[in-house]
């Protein structure tokens, strides 16, 4: 897959993730890449993202099972760096990423209870708070985040939506529907849901 | 021998000195099992649940400070003779209660070991004034020393200072608890919570604690005669409180019940019926914490010293357990999606935690009775 993202991070990028919502089969690559590149614990609740199997019905009254990817939204309007009271937490101004520095986390976990979407864990060997970084690393060596590159599905598209030419700017132009989870937040999240007419 | 502020006590202290060393001593199971396994294996807490008995116990203690302070002021700055009791033992209980909270909390934060708590003071100067955490570490930092400053000024019979202590104290207590009422408060995505009246029943609530703390000490203290009609006044104000904390309990689960918020309804649902917090609400919260000192102080006639001394130790259970519940019910809910059903969590207390909750009471006797071998509390003339 072609790198969405430029060799070092620019300034003015607005980094975000656009999921094509019925893409995703629910393989799980993404959470074990996930956890394989970043040395995620091995314990069931320390994860950085994860596929939710979500129960429903169709128009027949069948039951159905789709699949939901969630991650960190990386919220233009984090309520996690707002809580943090040493600025562990924090939110690059560059593209928006939110981060936290383990050297300065007490462990208060104010922000897992701040963050709606229980996108963060308590990492007992960093003894910080974690949570995930859209690979940042990977970016820096233009690379897509882990989960983006090993999505069979190409559920999982990322890229600057503040570039009209950018990937994930052409996938919001032509989706048929457009979400973004807990949006009644205020949080507003840079992790988009999808539907495309393919 | 005598001290610059008081006279030793004598040797009979030693004794409950020692015993609050041993509740201490319980502390170090968990302490123990933290530096062998660490925090997420000795404690109960989860990722969804990450707040749990050490949250409970610290907003516990913090809260019997209030309500000592709180009493306090009403002899020390308002000069109501009713409340003028045992002074230096209940400015003392402050501070204690203090310490106990600062040393649950402690064993809470990450890395209890490295000290990675000091890297809020490394850190202090980033000033995030809008984290409610960094302003409860700069207001109880500050009200600390105050309310050692209060006992050191009754000790040393300095009515005036003491009278400036007491209110500055007593103001930055208030401050100080709904500061941490405010961590919980200021999460928009937890609607139990981010409620106006739970700032409110936090603080009332405390008070109340303050008062029936107040009662169980003239009980134990033997001075139930020369109080009997500050016992009548304290027995009716912690009624009035009482009656208060029942009416924002009641209007809060109605209110919360035709909530159009579905979190804040299904969070609800907990509560009443078979749902997992109903039996601590109701058993705990209400009857045992409200309903039954209320029942027991009217039966009394506000006169009777054993009922406001059973009341009293009611009323510090009652609060103990709607901290509980406020906290655990605020994070047992949760949901990824609009689109999807609401996964309730589990919180189970640890052994771990409930050795240091208990080392953490042991704190508060430990440092009480240190202070009682050590000064005169005895009768404050002020």
């Amino acid at each position: 897959m072609i790198s969405t993202v430029n060799q070092k991070s620019n300034k003015n990028q607005n980094l975000a993730m656009v999921i094509i919502g019925d893409r995703c089969i629910g393989c799980d690559a993404c959470y074990v890449a996930c956890k394989t590149d970043w040395d995620v614990p091995a314990l069931k609740e320390s994860y950085r993202t994860k596929v939710w199997e979500v129960e429903g019905e169709d128009n027949l009254g069948r039951p159905t099972i789709s699949f939901l990817p969630v991650l960190c939204n990386h919220c233009q309007n984090a309520p996690c760096v707002t809580v943090c009271p040493t600025g562990a937490s924090f939110q690059r101004e560059e593209d928006g990423i939110v981060l936290v520095n383990s050297d300065m986390c007490i462990g208060c976990k104010a922000c897992m209870i701040a963050c709606p979407y229980d996108a963060r864990y308590y990492d007992e060997q960093k003894k910080s708070v974690d949570k995930c970084t859209f690979c940042l690393p990977r970016l820096n060596n233009g690379l897509d985040p882990a989960c983006v590159a090993t999505c069979v599905g190409g559920s999982r598209n990322f890229g600057d939506i503040s570039d009209s030419e950018s990937s994930v700017s052409k996938l919001l132009e032509n989706a048929t529907s457009i979400s973004r989870l807990k949006e009644d937040e205020g949080t507003l999240p840079n992790v988009y849901y999808i539907t495309v007419n393919d | 021998m005598q001290n610059a502020v008081g006279f030793v006590r004598p040797k009979h202290n030693n004794i409950w000195l020692i015993l609050s060393c041993f509740i201490v001593l319980v502390g170090l199971y968990g302490v123990v099992q933290v530096f062998l396994h660490g925090q997420e294996e000795s404690y109960g807490i989860t990722r969804e649940v990450p707040w749990g008995l050490l949250i409970i116990g610290y907003s516990f203690f913090v809260g019997i400070t209030l309500g000592t302070a709180v009493v306090g002021a009403l002899a020390h700055v308002f000069k109501i003779d009713s409340f003028n009791i045992m002074s230096k033992k209940l400015a003392l209980v402050s501070v204690s209660s203090l310490i106990a909270g600062f040393f649950i909390i402690y064993w809470d934060l990450a890395g209890p070991y490295d000290l990675q708590v000091l890297r809020l003071v490394v850190y202090f100067a980033e000033f995030k004034i809008t984290s409610p955490i960094w302003w409860l570490v700069v207001l109880y930092a500050s009200e600390l020393p105050l309310l050692a400053f209060e006992v050191y000024f009754l000790l040393s019979q300095k009515e005036n200072s003491a009278f400036y202590a007491s209110l500055i104290g007593t103001s930055l207590s208030i401050v100080a608890y709904g500061t941490m009422a405010l961590v919980f408060d200021a999460n928009s995505s937890r609607p139990l919570w981010h409620t106006s009246s739970f700032a409110l029943f936090f603080i009332i609530s405390a008070i109340a604690g303050g008062f029936g703390v107040v009662l169980v000490m003239i009980f134990l203290n033997n001075v139930t005669q020369k109080y009997k009609k500050s016992i009548i006044v304290l027995s009716k104000t912690l009624f009035f409180l009482l009656t208060f904390m029942l009416v924002i309990d009641f209007w809060n689960v109605v209110i919360n019940s035709y909530s159009s918020d579905v979190l804040l309804g299904a969070t609800m649902r907990l509560f009443i019926g078979k749902g997992v917090l109903a039996y601590n609400f109701y058993f705990y919260e209400i009857i045992l914490g409200i309903i039954l000192p209320m029942f027991l102080l009217l039966v009394g006639r506000f006169k009777s010293s054993v009922l406001a001394f059973i009341s009293g130790i009611l009323t510090i259970v009652g609060l103990f357990f709607s901290r509980y519940d406020a906290v655990i019910g605020g994070q047992l809910l949760s949901r990824p999606s609009e689109s999807m059903k609401f996964v309730l969590h589990n919180y189970s207390v640890s052994a771990s935690e409930i050795s240091i909750f208990v080392g953490s009471i042991g704190v508060l006797f430990f440092v009480y009775f240190l202070g009682a071998k050590f000064f005169n509390l005895e009768e404050s003339t002020l």
